[in-house]
């Protein structure tokens, strides 16, 4: 058994309530060996080994089973670790916030329970991936797609929750979520929106109901346990052109945004565009050692004969048109006009044997894939943690924040590999922070690089969207408009909802009146 | 006592998951029956193709399942009902694999790694330093003979290093990779 103790346990009381849990939920359904609670650690942590280990982990079966479990964490005041799938590796995995909680994991309640072909929805348990939910439309001869985060063993409703996003035009994944059913701390169940109609054939059709929206007060909190979620589907397009522009310079980056920004605002690009820096794109193909050996970023002299050697851009924009092939026909026209306007640019509609578009085409069609994992080959090691800062899609904002956090990345010794996103209004910057696990040094400038590029970011006035456990007090305490009264919001909130402080203490953050202080 | 290592340890199962954490476990057991081995192959990786055709050729394959770049095949196939499940893939693919098999229940039975850098590859297993350290390009196929000794139980040293001589590195070689088996499926008393 496992020797970590929820905080102010003692062994005796913690064993009668994992005895009682055991009764709830089957005895072989309660974890408290090493060797299955090391499923439960964070593989790609950016902190030293031995932190952010559960002291045992609990897997309820149904509504029900989770309904009698909280009130035997409540009962001991046991602090939990709610997750469905755990599959989110930039940002933490599975692992618990503190050391010593107990796991909840949601994983057995992966049933689809409903797909609708009509209307465009599934309805779904917290276990759903990406994968089981694209091969069961398949194999139900949906013509439904699915958006999948890029690695596709991600679950449908965690994604959503945590407010990720994927790359068709169904990107925004807390967008194209409607209605939930909770169960709170207290073990009241609550459904969201029409949800709370007895009997609505509706819920899942429309987020609008009487009264406040609630739905989004469950996403990267720690409010409730959501336990079913409705997401919309796309119906699959009668044409579909996925194309990729290369642009050669880093200051292409301001015009690239500039061009975009209107195509996007007007739905001619529908989907979730992207701007892929050179080395993310070129590390789905090679690795850095087969260019550069050396400590540091890689020299700019050795960058440019990459993109020479690989057909690539300092800049690989992706994106792609759905539809009648009429109307892709006009728009592609527009879409032309305004990007290959930019001197240099190269239009790529097919890259035979090229690991980077097959990727790319694939999640831009709803293919869920694991191919953004082989990035991680470009170091080596294993350790990434993504900093995701999120703004207008607005050229001369991309172009300053690109050159911030290059320079911060290659005062600290390693590469700029990043991203940037346009979802429908907005613009995700994704930089991936890469780095051998094995190399504690590195971690070490890994970890210090990160907190430096968050106090930077806030100075110059965006924040973050979503960020790995060890930095969810730091971005928090970002959010400091008025005395930090939006964080003084989810405080009271937590402590009316969750009295006991039972619910993910720290989530995001957001702390029990007890644990506060710590924080 | 019986149990059954295709589903997780569970609660009062005893200390059976604290005994068999971590790496170059259990092996003494593994040695007094026949095992299945199924080798995972990275078709993209020249190296696992090298390690996956040496367990073949030895004889000692049951059967090889090859992944594709897409990486889905570690989602999907590793379902083998019982034996002994090994690879030498790149780092995202061995990490991916462990992921899945620890929440299957999979016991691990060792972890070594190889890392290319300076002209020369690093290696960190049990035992076998000089052969490896020897082999330049060809260490996979040591490896692959000295796993199957290793899973046999004849077990040396643990936790050795060796560097190989100035070698080149194969263009598709990620360069660090990742050896590893997992038990799956298997009864015992």
């Amino acid at each position: 058994m496992s020797t970590r103790m929820p905080h102010g346990v003692d062994a005796a009381t913690f064993r009668k309530a994992l005895d009682e849990l055991a009764a709830i939920v089957g005895k072989e359904w309660v974890f408290v060996d090493e060797l299955p609670l090391s499923a439960y650690r964070d593989a790609y942590s950016p902190l030293a080994d031995g932190e952010m280990l559960p002291s045992a982990a609990v897997a309820p079966a149904n509504m029900e089973q989770i309904q009698q479990a909280l009130k035997v964490f409540n009962a001991y005041k046991l602090p939990i670790w709610t997750f469905g799938n755990g599959r989110n590796f930039a940002y933490g995995g599975p692992a618990p916030r503190q050391s010593g909680y107990v796991m909840f994991d949601l994983k057995r309640m992966n049933r689809i329970l409903e797909v609708n072909e009509k209307y465009g929805y599934a309805l779904v348990e917290p276990g759903v991936s990406y994968f089981q939910l694209y091969r069961h439309l398949r194999q139900i001869g949906s013509k439904l797609w699915i958006d999948p985060a890029a690695p596709g063993w991600g679950g449908v409703m965690g994604n959503a929750l945590e407010h990720g996003a994927g790359y068709t035009p169904y990107g925004d994944h807390f967008v194209m979520q409607c209605g939930m059913e909770v169960v709170l701390a207290d073990g009241q169940v609550v459904r969201t929106g029409q949800g709370a109609i007895e009997g609505s054939q509706h819920w899942q059709s429309t987020k609008h109901a009487a009264g406040p929206h609630f739905d989004g007060m469950f996403t990267q909190s720690n409010f409730g346990v959501v336990t079913k979620m409705g997401i919309w589907l796309m119906p699959e397009p009668p044409g579909y052109k996925p194309f990729m522009i290369t642009y050669e310079r880093e200051e292409d980056l301001a015009a690239i945004f500039d061009a975009v920004k209107p195509l996007k605002v007007n739905q001619v690009i529908p989907n979730a565009a992207v701007a892929v820096d050179l080395l993310w794109e070129v590390s789905a193909k090679t690795t850095r050692r087969h260019y550069f050996d050396g400590k540091g970023p890689v020299p700019d002299s050795i960058r440019k004969k990459i993109a020479s050697d690989h057909g690539l851009g300092m800049w690989n924009f992706y994106a792609a048109l759905y539809g009648p092939p009429p109307i892709i026909e006009n728009n592609w026209k527009l879409v032309e006009e305004a990007m290959m306007s930019i001197p240099g640019a190269k239009l790529h509609l097919n890259r035979e044997n090229d690991p980077a578009w097959d990727y790319r085409v694939r999640l831009m069609r709803g293919e869920p894939n694991m191919t953004e994992f082989s990035i991680m080959n470009w170091i080596g090691g294993g350790g990434h943690i993504n900093f995701s800062p999120i703004s207008a899609p607005d050229g001369k904002e991309a172009l300053s924040q690109y050159n911030l956090i290059k320079q911060r990345c290659h005062d600290f010794g390693f590469d700029y590999i990043g991203e940037f996103l346009v979802g429908w209004r907005d613009m995700h910057h994704i930089l991936m922070i890469m780095y051998d696990r094995a190399d504690e040094a590195m971690r070490k400038s890994a970890y210090d690089l990160f907190g430096k590029l968050v106090d930077e970011a806030a100075d110059a006035g965006f924040g973050e969207y979503r960020t790995h456990l060890a930095f969810m007090d730091q971005i928090a305490k970002t959010y400091k408009h008025n005395d930090g009264a939006l964080w003084d919001l989810h405080h009271r909130l937590k402590d009316v909802l969750d009295p006991n402080g039972i619910l993910s203490p720290g989530k995001q953050g957001i702390w029990p009146q007890a644990m506060r202080s710590q924080a | 006592m019986a149990w059954d290592v295709s589903r997780r340890t569970v609660m009062s199962g005893g200390a059976v998951g604290a005994a068999v954490a971590g790496l170059g476990i259990g092996r003494s057991a593994l040695a007094k029956r026949p095992l299945k081995i199924i080798v995972i192959e990275e078709a993209e990786v020249p190296e696992s193709r090298l390690f996956a055709e040496t367990f073949v050729n030895s004889g000692r394959a049951a059967k090889v399942i090859r992944i594709d770049r897409t990486l889905n095949g570690l989602l999907h196939e590793l379902a083998i009902g019982e034996g002994v499940l090994v690879g030498l893939t790149s780092d995202p693919a061995a990490m991916i694999a462990e992921q899945v098999l620890l929440a299957d229940g999979a016991r691990p039975l060792l972890k070594w790694a190889h890392h290319y850098r300076k002209m020369r590859w690093e290696h960190r297993t049990d035992g076998a330093p000089a052969l490896l350290a020897r082999a330049s390009t060809g260490w996979p196929t040591v490896l692959a003979n000295h796993m199957q000794d290793a899973l046999g139980g004849s077990r040396q040293a643990p936790d050795l290093r060796c560097e190989s001589g100035h070698c080149g590195l194969d263009g598709k070689s990620p360069g660090m990779l990742v050896s590893w088996a997992f038990e799956v499926g298997v009864q015992q008393s």
